[in-house]
């Protein structure tokens, strides 16, 4: 209905897909709100504000809003304030039409929706009826919600399956990280935000010259669905897709000590590598994840030409303290999907503790305890601090 | 402890000739062929002088001297290396003390290889060598040889380059470069020299500088700035240059006024107030600077046929010889994200490499004023063309900075014309070729081409 001319809009009448409301509904966007919601759990539809219903549900009179502009961002953030779970932008957009408004909902991704207003409200649409949904259909709507992230989740897994399958084809380290359900990023808008956290190290809350996956010496550009940091020959990369996956990979020697060996890992590098891609999804989780406490983050690992290397235990500031280093016997390494899996909200507020789960994995296939990572990492708070 | 035991502790290889001392450090840098060649026939019997300021390896270059004779089954004893800087001295030490040393084991067949380093520390070392040069060539074969190091330009230039002519050759050395850093840090790495593939290399090597102790440092950005300080300050200052009765705590106030305002121009009024010294004394005391290469002056460009007065006025700039030292002494947390350090260190990297282009082709390096505000930062002069650098930390090339340059060099008929920028765009804009700055670092020979 975006391009619909308001004129051709009387005369016609409310149905399962269309609402019509007049002016005075801008003094209770919950009215607008609720609409909305029913939407969300039917199959989508559009309201329009400023159009006044007759008989039967008939668009009578169009109703020219004072200032539109400033009623379409008083509405979009009431929407967003009272609307549970957090709708993308892709679901819900609130549009200027002249001097009416139409928002445009389609079928929501996370059912059911509430709308909070004294109470949890959850109601769908049935016809040109809003409906409260009954405690039947709300349990199942949650089954089916179960269902679907369940479901997200096992997809997740089966791509950073795939992708770790392809990255070990090559001599690498390499690790992804996939939100479930999927974020919503739309590239070209966000390129420049984007940009700062691949080329700025201190905005991701990473080292200037860490280990980390940031430079400012490769260019981003978007192939696609993705956000790619570094050429695909390149030493180093970072992809960003639009569903908010994270894909970094390094050549190992990124690893592995300077100057002494090239067989031997360097411990700091094998700790701050993967906690600045945590800090990375740990951004693009606050900026653009919903707050839904049933979010998830999948991620695989996997490092490959690493045979016959070696590993000191504990920091190499202390390399005295510890007895024998162990060689690594196999080529490669992996961690698979089904053993890291997340809280996003953990993961948005505490990155480094969630990458330590991955290193003390990684720290065990490489024959060693927990108390063999090094001091950098504080494990009882979860920090990692070097330099 | 006397100075024998000094000298076998310094020399572990006269009781072991299996020990290597530099097995941490096997990468070579440039200067070592041409240290080596002094210790065979080429140069008559001259002595090899390498001077640099602290910290940039002289004396693991030495020590990797005796490594290869070592390894090139070279008599142990023949070879001897003594430190003037060794904190266990009492006193000054004469270089002749050290050669009439006779560890046990020394062999007729090849010819005895005298490494002295710091030697600015032994006592009247330059009669001594001049002597010891003219002795050797008068000798019987096989002969005697000298390399030695100086960090401290002024002590060694003392009435030496005379006596030098013709007896020894002065060698520069300074701080690495970046495709060095990058070549030492990534040995294994054959490209590089032509790539940076690991990007915190560069960003690590912006920071610290090329002082190669600091090259894989774990240690922290503070930690290591805090090294150089002591190091450049404590040592390579109020050390270095106690001998030369000079006021070292205000000469250590000049250092970190110049370190501070790399690439300003030289200002001796306002020097002066901020010292209470009169101009004599600074003049003094910024000749002792420029001794010990700490700070580099980079003159101004003046037209041919200008007046000697003119060149009298025209004051140099002072840059910090390796831009390490600006972000050592910067008063910020995070010295790369202020504006001014940034600017900088990216003048003092560039003017760095610079010199090391300009001094393999016999070219001339200054900056350029044209009027009050149309400046051009370095004029690199060869004999067969002149090449214009504008520096800029901005990751974008400003049309504005773009059009002045270009207007500038024109008005000085520079031919090549060349906008080193931070950002990631290269190419040609208009007549100014854009530079990046890592690309520029890691070949600027490319960037100046056939001077």
């Amino acid at each position: 209905m975006s391009d619909c001319n308001p004129q051709e809009l009387l005369g016609k009448r409310e149905d399962g897909h269309l609402e019509f409301k007049d002016a005075e509904v801008i003094r209770r966007p919950v009215k607008i709100a609720r609409e909305v919601v029913g939407f969300l759990n039917a199959d989508g539809g559009d309201v329009w504000i400023g159009v006044k219903e007759g008989e039967q549900g008939r668009a009578v009179e169009l109703q020219p809003l004072d200032r539109p502009d400033v009623a379409r961002r008083s509405i979009l953030d009431h929407l967003v304030g009272v609307i549970e779970p957090s709708f993308t932008q892709d679901e819900v957009a609130v549009t200027c039409v002249g001097s009416l408004i139409q928002v445009t909902v389609k079928k929501g991704a996370h059912p059911p929706y509430a709308v909070r207003d004294g109470g949890r409200h959850f109601l769908t649409r049935i016809d040109d009826r809003l409906n409260e949904m009954t405690r039947e259909q709300i349990r199942e709507a949650f089954r089916a919600a179960e269902g679907n992230r369940t479901q997200n989740l096992a997809e997740a897994r089966e791509r950073l399956r795939k992708a770790q399958k392809e990255a070990l084809t090559t001599e690498s380290l390499w690790l992804a990280l996939s939100p479930s359900p999927k974020l919503d990023i739309r590239l070209s808008d966000s390129l420049q935000l984007l940009q700062t956290w691949m080329t700025d190290p201190v905005a991701t809350g990473n080292r200037r010259s860490g280990w980390t996956f940031v430079t400012n010496l490769r260019r981003s550009f978007i192939r696609g669905d993705l956000l790619q940091h570094g050429e695909d020959k390149d030493w180093m990369r970072t992809t960003i897709s639009e569903r908010g996956e994270v894909a970094f990979v390094v050549d190992p020697s990124a690893v592995s000590i300077l100057t002494i060996a090239k067989k031997q890992f360097r411990p700091e590098a094998l700790l701050e590598y993967p906690v600045s891609v945590f800090r990375l999804m740990s951004k693009l989780l606050a900026r653009f994840g919903k707050d839904s406490a049933a979010s998830k983050v999948v991620a695989a690992f996997s490092m490959n030409g690493i045979k016959g290397w070696t590993l000191f235990p504990g920091s190499s500031q202390e390399p005295t303290r510890w007895p024998e280093p162990k060689t690594y016997e196999a080529s490669e390494l992996q961690i698979d999907p089904e053993r890291l899996e997340f809280d996003a909200k953990l993961l948005m507020e505490h990155p480094d503790r969630c990458a330590l789960r991955l290193i003390r994995l990684v720290y065990g296939e490489l024959g060693f305890e927990i108390d063999a990572i090094p001091r950098e990492f504080d494990q009882q708070r979860g920090v990692l601090s070097i330099g | 402890m006397d100075i024998i035991e000094i000298a076998r502790d310094q020399n572990r290889w006269w009781a072991d000739p299996h020990r290597r001392e530099t097995r941490r450090f096997p990468q070579r840098r440039g200067a070592f062929d041409r240290l080596l060649s002094y210790l065979g026939e080429i140069h008559g019997g001259r002595a090899g002088v390498l001077l640099g300021p602290r910290q940039v390896g002289k004396t693991t270059l030495l020590l990797q001297l005796v490594d290869e004779l070592l390894d090139r089954d070279w008599p142990a004893a023949n070879i001897t290396f003594f430190d003037f800087s060794d904190e266990r001295l009492v006193g000054q030490v004469s270089p002749r003390q050290i050669v009439e040393l006779a560890p046990p084991g020394v062999a007729g067949s090849h010819p005895r290889v005298y490494l002295l380093d710091e030697i600015q520390n032994a006592l009247d070392w330059q009669p001594w060598l001049k002597s010891a040069v003219d002795q050797a060539r008068r000798g019987a074969q096989p002969g005697v040889r000298f390399v030695v190091t100086g960090s401290a330009a002024t002590a060694l230039r003392k009435g030496g380059a005379e006596s030098g002519q013709g007896r020894w050759d002065e060698i520069p050395i300074e701080g690495l470069t970046l495709a060095e850093f990058l070549r030492i840090a990534s040995p294994g790495d054959p490209e590089s020299v032509s790539r940076i593939r690991d990007p915190r290399l560069y960003t690590r090597y912006l920071e610290v500088g090329g002082f190669p102790e600091h090259l894989s440092s774990l240690a922290s950005l503070a930690e290591v700035r805090h090294r150089i300080r002591a190091d450049i300050a404590d040592r390579a200052i109020v050390r270095d240059l106690l001998s030369t009765g000079l006021d070292v705590e205000r000469l250590r106030r000049l250092f970190v006024y110049l370190i501070g305002g790399s690439g300003n121009l030289w200002n001796q009024v306002k020097r002066a107030e901020d010292l209470e010294a009169n101009r004599k004394s600074l003049a003094e005391w910024l000749s002792a600077l420029e001794g010990t290469r700490l700070i580099i002056p980079l003159p101004r460009d003046l037209p041919v046929g200008s007046k000697a007065s003119a060149q009298l006025r025209a004051q140099p700039k002072i840059f910090a010889s390796d831009h390490g030292l600006i972000t050592a002494f910067a008063p910020a947390a995070e010295p790369l994200d202020a504006p001014d350090v940034r600017g900088r260190v990216f003048e003092a990297s560039v003017f760095r490499h610079l010199r090391e282009v300009a001094r393999s082709s016999g070219a001339t390096w200054s900056y350029s004023r044209i009027d009050d505000d149309l400046e051009i930062d370095f004029v690199v002069r060869g004999p067969s063309r002149s090449v214009g650098i504008e520096v800029t930390s901005s990751s974008d090339a400003k049309p504005r900075k773009l059009a002045r340059a270009g207007e500038a060099m024109k008005r000085l008929g520079i031919e090549r014309k060349i906008l080193v920028h931070g950002g990631l765009d290269s190419g040609l804009a208009g007549d100014i070729a854009l530079a990046p700055l890592h690309e520029f670092l890691l070949s600027p020979e490319r960037y100046l081409e056939a001077l």
